[in-house]
């Protein structure tokens, strides 16, 4: 059976895929 | 067989449907936050065109006070709930997103300090909340709960608990209340306060991550002041999140000598289990930052996605605070809360007054 994935890995493995993304040039300007 | 392929296929479908389940309470989020980010620029062109010299209420305040209203009016339909619930999520991925206004040397020095006021703050949380619990009579595990979630970090820390010492589901909610309904006065108490000291940026931003139990109400109390009030409580409550497991196994191993809570075997899985791993995240993106892996235009746009987080996470904050459902809890909890918390807001705020000074920020 899988293991569940916690709230917290999921919120550290979105947040480094964003990263990357912004780093790489997938992801253009972000304004605020 | 048959019925291997049936169960395989609906467990594959349950997964998009579950995130499609997301989408009505996230655009609730997103538009209260975007309503509050609208109405906080408005008044400011407002002012401005007009010569009017309007305080700046932040967006933070705004997005709160509309998820607030929605709550406490017409409700949050059950569409909403899984998309409003993710909340939480956005407060960690904000925080770990946050890493990069970070360098390593500033984690380590306000880190450094945060950690030796922790430590202060955990031991008169405690004792305080402890001997309160006895005055009021209330039950020894409820007594727990509320030191816990007083001492660390309100809400996660209660659930951590709840399981580890084999609290009632009454108990913790007692206690979930008596925090969120402190962490909702904190929200406009503390800024106000700083106002009154003339606090700097850094020294409310530690007051409030010491002092603020719940990690969302820290980080929008830390936001209203200042950015860099915002930014600082951040790392003054993660530092003291961090603490979480070594104060729940504490209390696990009091209530197994006691008999009544099970037995901890292998005490540094127990610690790894409860330990907030979003820090880890934050750590790793700081370490990025400071040996230069992202460009100063990404650190910019990493550090608006934080906000775009965060904007969301404030909305939540302000449509999961149910005053009558809070109301209904019964206000003994709540007296030895409010005690307790005041105390702590004290002491706390004594000893980053003096920490500020000695440190000059």
């Amino acid at each position: 059976m899988m293991r569940k994935i916690s709230l917290d890995w999921w919120s550290v493995i979105a947040s480094l895929l964003v990263a990357s993304a912004v780093k790489f040039g997938v992801l253009g300007k972000i304004p605020w | 067989m048959a019925d291997a392929i049936v169960v395989e296929s609906s467990a594959s479908l349950a997964f998009p449907r579950r995130l499609f389940a997301l989408i009505p309470g996230l655009l609730l989020l997103a538009l209260l936050g975007y309503a509050g980010k609208l109405t906080e620029q408005s008044i400011a062109r407002y002012g401005k065109a007009h010569h009017l010299a309007l305080p700046n209420i932040e967006y933070v305040l705004w997005a709160i006070l509309f998820g607030l209203i929605v709550a406490n009016t017409i409700g949050v339909p059950e569409l909403f709930r899984a998309g409003v619930d993710t909340y939480e999520f956005w407060l960690k991925a904000g925080i770990v997103l946050l890493g990069v206004r970070f360098v390593l040397g500033d984690v380590a020095r306000m880190g450094g300090i945060s950690l030796a006021c922790v430590a202060i703050e955990l031991a008169i949380s405690i004792a305080l909340m402890t001997w309160l619990g006895k005055l009021f009579r209330l039950s020894p595990k409820l007594t727990s709960l509320l030191a816990i979630g007083s001492s660390i970090c309100g809400v996660s820390a209660i659930i951590a608990a709840k399981g580890a010492i084999d609290a009632d589901d009454e108990d913790a909610s007692y206690s979930m209340a008596a925090i969120l309904a402190l962490g909702a006065v904190s929200l406009f108490a503390f800024p106000a306060i700083g106002h009154w000291f003339g606090m700097h940026d850094h020294a409310f931003g530690l007051w409030v991550g010491l002092a603020v139990d719940n990690t969302a109400e820290a980080t929008a109390a830390g936001a209203l002041y200042s950015d860099a009030a915002g930014k600082f409580a951040v790392l003054a409550k993660t530092t003291r999140n961090a603490t979480i497991g070594f104060v729940v196994l504490g209390y696990a191993l009091y209530w197994a000598r006691k008999a009544q809570a099970s037995t901890i075997t292998n005490k540094a899985a127990f610690l790894w289990q409860k330990f907030p791993k979003f820090v880890l995240g934050f750590l790793l993106i700081s370490t990025l930052t400071t040996i230069g892996f992202f460009s100063k235009p990404q650190v910019a746009d990493l550090a608006n996605l934080s906000r775009w987080a965060f904007l969301l996470t404030f909305a939540g904050v302000g449509l999961r605070t149910n005053i009558r459902e809070m109301l209904k809890q019964g206000v003994r909890p709540f007296i030895v809360g409010a005690i307790g918390e005041f105390a702590i807001a004290g002491v706390t705020l004594a000893l980053v007054l003096v920490i500020a000074n000695s440190y000059a920020f």
